[in-house]
């Protein structure tokens, strides 16, 4: 950043005291002797100094100015007047740039991980999570809620701070500035409404979204990040020169002590600095305590240690029948008499040697394994839990089905509703873990958690853990 | 009246242009024109994401319901613009203009830090998603648990006002 550009005033207007906040000296403020502060003449001198050299710049001098002046230089010079009243030095490049970049890495990571959620969620024939590390998914889904919850307050300071960039005259000056500036709309329209959804889903208030969550979440995603690898394209070099020019920032801190003269330390959040309220420092400190607060109250739904501390969390893991919430209920799905009628029965076919068909009494007397796993929701929240059933492998040898065999189950449910099936792939499949469950932590699963018989497999997300199993088809 | 010193906001904004007038101030626009390489790549690589998207969501119609996803995200835009950030900037101003100089930065704090918390918990204290028939969902009684909240924030912004009057009580006259 040049000098010219941080604001240092001229002799007898700003400190005038050489450099007394040397931000390398911390005593620098009291070893000198205070600037004199501005007297009203200086300031109206200064005023109409700057007033008229704008003036000049922009061809507007002389009487009469507005009546000759060609209709784009009056335009460029009532934007610059509404730019000017911007006073905050929080409204400043160096700010703008740092958000930025804090915002450039939560989306990307955000991205990231929804990205691979989706995939999990919807898995084409070319993905597949793999089994271990069984809390995968687990990570990269409470990555993925609490970095766009954390993002909230990033993205709105971020807007904030780059407001009087809105009046900017001319507003496209050629196609390439075009194509930028119009990718703003997707960037800044498209994170608002991921943000703005994503909260919505994560509180079940469906009502302000006529469309499906997943579907417009996922494809809305990448439109944000098209919108932000364009500007990320246009911005680069300048944020690199913003934020590596440590002159500019210190000239500028400068410039927010000197204007007030005293040489004292402010009494401001953030450091010593202009005694007028937050310093950008500070601001960047309340930004990310904002973004602290957010994480430390959610946090606690998916990270157990912070479970006390979970306040505005949607889920708290331990609540709910055998003290593991629940996503839909028995009664939600409407299979309550189906799932306690003594005619239940698993049925296990399709390509396999022998197809048979099992009551829950040879269900249990099956070998049973037990297994720690987590449910991991695709809202957040997850939690860990001790399971009991028969082993997936094991059922699938006792039908003489391949090892490697690719398995559908489907639910009592009727199968028309979404996720009344799933697929599970052969490396689940082969998996001794993945279990067809009977119990949960060491008593009989609860009807909401699909009694009698439900899926649980490592690193899975918990819509594909298929509850109230009937039929489990060898593919 | 000419030894009276003004308003600081005043002085900042003035002088922070000087010096600059000879050749335009460098903006984070103006600078964008530099058009190197990174911005192709980037305009290029941008615009296939956003169209991506675009198709993604016209060929899933059905399910994107294009038109009401695109009324939220330019909704949004615009609401941003229009209200969010004049109401913000209505609000600073007013703190700016009636906060006594130690109270500015905590009160800036206090309000930047709960605004936030309380537009996260908005649909949580509303309860719009409740279902009486889902008792592990939004388990918690979320207005109580949001006042617990700001009352934290409210505690911490006062230890700032507070440390802030003494520093300023402090200084020589």
């Amino acid at each position: 950043m040049d000098e010219g550009s941080t604001g240092e005033p001229p002799a007898g207007l700003g400190s005038g005291q050489g450099d007394p906040t040397d931000p390398g000296s911390s005593a620098a403020t009291e070893a000198t002797p205070p600037s004199p502060p501005f007297t009203r003449r200086a300031l109206s001198t200064a005023r109409q100094v700057r007033s008229r050299a704008r003036d000049v710049r922009i061809g507007l001098e002389g009487r009469g100015r507005r009546m000759v002046a060609p209709l784009s230089a009056r335009a460029e010079h009532e934007v610059e007047r509404i730019r000017q009243r911007f006073h905050s030095p929080l409204h400043s490049e160096w700010l703008a740039a740092v958000m930025g970049i804090a915002l450039g890495v939560s989306f990307t990571v955000c991205f990231l991980t929804g990205l691979i959620d989706y995939l999990a969620q919807h898995p084409p024939s070319w993905f597949h999570l793999p089994v271990h590390p069984i809390n995968l998914f687990r990570v990269t889904e409470g990555v993925h809620v609490l970095t766009g919850i954390m993002s909230i307050p990033l993205l709105l300071a971020k807007l904030w701070v780059v407001y009087p960039n809105f009046f900017t005259y001319p507003p496209v000056r050629n196609v390439a500035h075009a194509l930028e500036r119009l990718s703003l709309v997707p960037l800044v329209g498209g994170a608002l409404f991921e943000l703005a959804t994503g909260v919505a889903n994560i509180a079940y208030w469906y009502s302000p979204m006529p469309f499906d969550f997943t579907t417009a979440h996922f494809y809305v995603a990448w439109v944000t990040v098209g919108g932000l690898i364009v500007h990320i394209g246009a911005k680069i070099t300048l944020t690199r020169q913003v934020v590596s020019h440590r002159d500019g920032e210190d000239a500028a801190r400068r410039a927010e002590v000197s204007v007030e003269g005293t040489g004292t330390p402010a009494d401001t959040f953030g450091g010593r600095g202009f005694g007028n309220g937050l310093t950008r420092r500070g601001f960047l400190a309340t930004v990310a305590g904002g973004a602290a607060v957010l994480f430390f109250t959610v946090a606690g739904e998916t990270i157990a240690p912070l479970r006390k501390l979970a306040l505005l969390a949607p889920r708290n893991p331990v609540i709910g029948p055998q003290s593991l919430p629940v996503n839909r209920t028995a009664s939600g799905a409407n299979v309550i008499s189906d799932a306690l009628s003594t005619e239940y029965r698993l049925v296990v076919d399709g390509r396999c040697k022998r197809p048979r068909t099992f009551t829950l009494d040879e269900l249990r007397a099956l070998p049973q394994r037990e297994a720690g796993l987590p449910i991991s929701c695709v809202e957040g929240w997850s939690a860990a839990a001790e399971w009991k059933g028969v082993s997936l492998p094991t059922l699938l040898k006792l039908v003489g089905a391949k090892r490697s065999s690719q398995i559908k189950v489907e639910s009592i449910e009727d199968q028309q509703r979404p996720y009344s099936n799933s697929i599970i792939d052969p490396q689940h499949a082969a998996d001794p873990d993945t279990l067809l469950a009977l119990e949960l932590n060491g008593s009989r699963l609860d009807l909401d958690h699909g009694y009698p018989v439900r899926l649980i497999a490592p690193d899975r997300p918990g819509v594909l853990q298929t509850k109230w199993i009937r039929r489990v088809v060898v593919l | 009246m000419s030894g009276e010193s003004p308003d600081p906001d005043e002085v900042r904004a003035v002088t922070q242009g000087l010096g600059s007038d000879a050749e335009p101030q460098r903006t984070l626009e103006t600078d964008a024109e530099g058009h190197g390489i990174t911005f192709w790549i980037g305009l290029a690589v941008g615009w296939v994401a956003i169209l991506i998207g675009l198709f993604g969501i016209f060929d899933h119609g059905s399910q994107a319901n294009p038109f009401k996803v695109f009324r939220l995200l330019i909704g949004l835009n615009i609401f941003n613009d229009a209200v969010v950030v004049p109401v913000v900037l209505g609000l600073a101003f007013a703190v700016h203009r009636w906060a006594p100089r130690w109270l500015l930065a905590p009160a800036q704090v206090w309000l930047i830090i709960c605004g936030v918390v309380s537009l996260y918990a908005y649909p949580l204290v509303g309860d719009f998603g409740r279902k009486p028939s889902q008792p592990s969902e939004l388990p918690f009684n979320y207005a109580h648990n949001l006042l617990i909240v700001l009352g934290c924030i409210t505690l911490f912004c006062v230890g700032l006002a507070v440390r802030s009057w003494r520093r300023q009580h402090r200084r020589p006259a």
